[in-house]
């Protein structure tokens, strides 16, 4: 019943968008459909004891998280998306806002969904709300970051189609592609079939979790899109992509082929770690510089899957308190560029004297991204580390320490410079001085506070809801 | 005729002179081929169509041997039509009678035919002269 009232409020605020010629109304309107996004994750938190299976999608916990997630992050993303472009042509403000909506519902619909074939459908649909996200600003280098989102998107996803066509050998003609369906008859199924359907699923969902091999694409989706949108490519796409592979992760983990299973995805998460811990260090743009990191935290999340146990439980709580600190200092980054005009690392500095609020936000999103106490990834790092020992994965182990020491040099050293380095440019001061900046600035500053006092705490329902996943 | 007036129209009418020489091209299908009748014969199993399962293993590596080597945007797209091609060969060697995945297979065609080849191409046709991949080489590090 909700999602249907989520569909019939999508439906509404894309014609009124597409018809309306002014401003004021497309905000308004979009301002309405964020807050009943957000409603529709409440009423589905209260109303999760009751059944509410519907035909295609199911209520579960990892979605309801996801679905929260994207809630918050779309709503502050919106706010900030409207200062953002302001003074946009009203034609592109509506192709952007349809696209973010239409980018919305998609990942609503990947979260929810029960069906093998219709995730699949929904994150093909993800791929074509962001390349109209992606190419905002028309100029050639987004124009070639679009054709090879797009391209390379869909090859991916054309080959995870191919593991979908696998596992659903096992069900027979006559049966349905639900994730129950499948994980009731999985046992029975051939070992050589499941270990392909499951190496093309990662393979293609890479694309959209940015892990090992196809990562890039997000990296220049990324780097492209208005730093609004990136904060929800970065977080939520993510997040969309992990889901479709974790109910096929799910599938496996009862089965005579889970060990292989748990090898492929240490060699992937630690070989994506390594990629994120050099590149993050090349780079000169900002943005590119997250979106490495990014795929260094989701190589470590896919790693957290590969040991198995309670490193399970260290995965989740990594990728969800990633989606909100990524999300909040692509959010804050926006500001940065518009105040020192670009994303280049080289020409920011003294921030910290500019902008009070903004600083903190990124002095606490370095200590939380860095995953130093008290910091809540420091505490998914720390179950995923003590997994690693208690299985005795040393080289693993080696690896993934080396790299994050490089990791924290390079992010720590790259954010006090923006924060602290003497800089002769002179700023954007009319950005600076906007106080509806400085209340998006303090709305991400409270997310990442939050996210730390959950570290500090670790509440006991997160950690039941949580596992509740499993 | 109407073939030719578009390719003459499009430009599109020769390889780009750095691909891969037509001999090495070859040879690399004939070593793809290979690989997939090695495969099929690896899978060997009762429950597939080995001779749709082949050709649908082949027409996968041919399609990613095409994007690889080639400097054309348009042989990009060929190759991908005919990874998506061996996708649904694929579907059929397995014995898929489900009508919805079907269905979903035959959307990737529509998807990609609409959007890729009219509107990307379009669109790339106008801000670049020649649809070369190595135009496409401005986003990095």
């Amino acid at each position: 019943m909700v999602l249907l009232i989520l569909l019939v409020a999508f439906i509404l605020t894309v014609v009124t968008v597409s018809c309306s010629a002014k401003p004021r109304l497309i905000n308004n309107v979009m301002t309405g459909f964020c807050m009943i996004q957000m409603l529709s994750v409440i009423l589905l938190f209260l109303n999760s004891e009751a059944n509410s299976t519907l035909y295609f999608f199911n209520v579960d916990n990892i979605g309801l998280l996801f679905h929260a997630i994207l809630a918050i992050v779309a709503g502050i993303g919106y706010f900030q998306g409207k200062l953002y472009l302001s003074g946009s042509k009203v034609r592109k403000l509506k192709i952007y806002n349809i696209s973010f909506l239409s980018l919305c519902v998609a990942l609503t619909g990947v979260y929810y969904s029960d069906n093998l074939v219709i995730t699949w459908v929904f994150l093909e649909a993800t791929t074509l709300a962001s390349a109209g996200l992606v190419y905002h600003h028309r100029s050639i280098k987004n124009l070639e970051a679009t054709w090879e989102y797009i391209f390379v998107s869909s090859v991916g996803l054309t080959i995870a189609y191919l593991g979908v066509l696998l596992l659903s050998t096992t069900v027979g003609s006559d049966g349905s592609l639900t994730y129950t369906e499948i994980s009731n008859v999985f046992a029975e199924a051939d070992p050589l079939y499941m270990k392909l359907a499951f190496l093309f699923t990662l393979i293609g969902y890479s694309t959209k979790m940015e892990v090992f091999p196809f990562f890039t694409v997000g990296i220049d989706a990324n780097y492209s899109a208005p730093s609004p949108a990136s904060a929800i490519i970065s977080s939520s796409l993510v997040n969309g992509g992990f889901i479709a592979f974790y109910r096929i992760y799910q599938l496996t983990v009862d089965s005579v082929i889970y060990d292989w299973v748990k090898n492929v995805l240490l060699l992937t998460g630690i070989i994506s770690i390594i990629i994120g811990a050099i590149y993050l260090r090349r780079t000169n743009n900002l943005k590119r510089f997250l979106s490495y990191s990014t795929v260094e935290n989701i190589g470590m999340s896919i790693l957290g899957l590969g040991l198995g146990g309670v490193a399970v439980f260290g995965s989740l709580l990594h990728i969800g308190i990633h989606s909100l600190v990524k999300s909040s200092l692509f959010l804050q980054v926006a500001k940065l560029g518009k105040v020192f005009g670009s994303y280049r690392i080289n020409r920011m500095g003294n921030y910290m004297k500019y902008d009070n609020i903004g600083g903190m936000v990124l002095l606490t999103g370095m200590i939380s991204l860095t995953a130093l106490p008290p910091s809540a990834l420091f505490v998914s790092e720390l179950i995923i580390l003590k997994q690693m020992v208690t299985s005795g994965k040393w080289i693993i182990l080696l690896l993934f320490v080396a790299s994050s020491c490089y990791v924290i040099y390079s992010i720590c050293r790259r954010f006090l410079y923006i924060l602290f380095k003497q800089n002769n440019d002179t700023p954007d001061l009319k950005i600076l001085s906007d106080s509806k900046w400085k209340i998006s600035s303090l709305l991400i500053l409270v997310i990442i506070l939050i996210t730390m006092i959950v570290g500090i705490i670790l509440p006991e329902f997160i950690v039941e809801f949580i596992k509740g996943i499993n | 005729m109407l073939l030719f007036n578009i390719i003459n129209r499009a430009g599109i009418n020769r390889v780009h002179k750095d691909s891969m020489p037509s001999l090495n091209s070859l040879i690399l299908f004939l070593y793809g081929l290979v690989v997939s009748i090695l495969i099929t014969y690896y899978v060997n199993d009762n429950k597939i169509n080995t001779l749709f399962f082949a050709v649908s293993i082949y027409a996968l590596i041919s399609g990613l041997i095409l994007i690889t080597t080639r400097k054309r945007i348009f042989s990009h797209l060929i190759g991908f039509l005919i990874i998506d091609n061996g996708v649904f060969l694929f579907s059929m060697a397995v014995g898929i009678e489900v009508p919805l995945l079907i269905n979903t297979a035959v959307l990737i065609d529509v998807l990609i035919s609409v959007l890729l080849l009219g509107l990307f191409m379009s669109r790339l046709g106008n801000k670049l002269h020649n649809l070369n991949s190595d135009e496409l080489s401005k986003l990095r590090d």
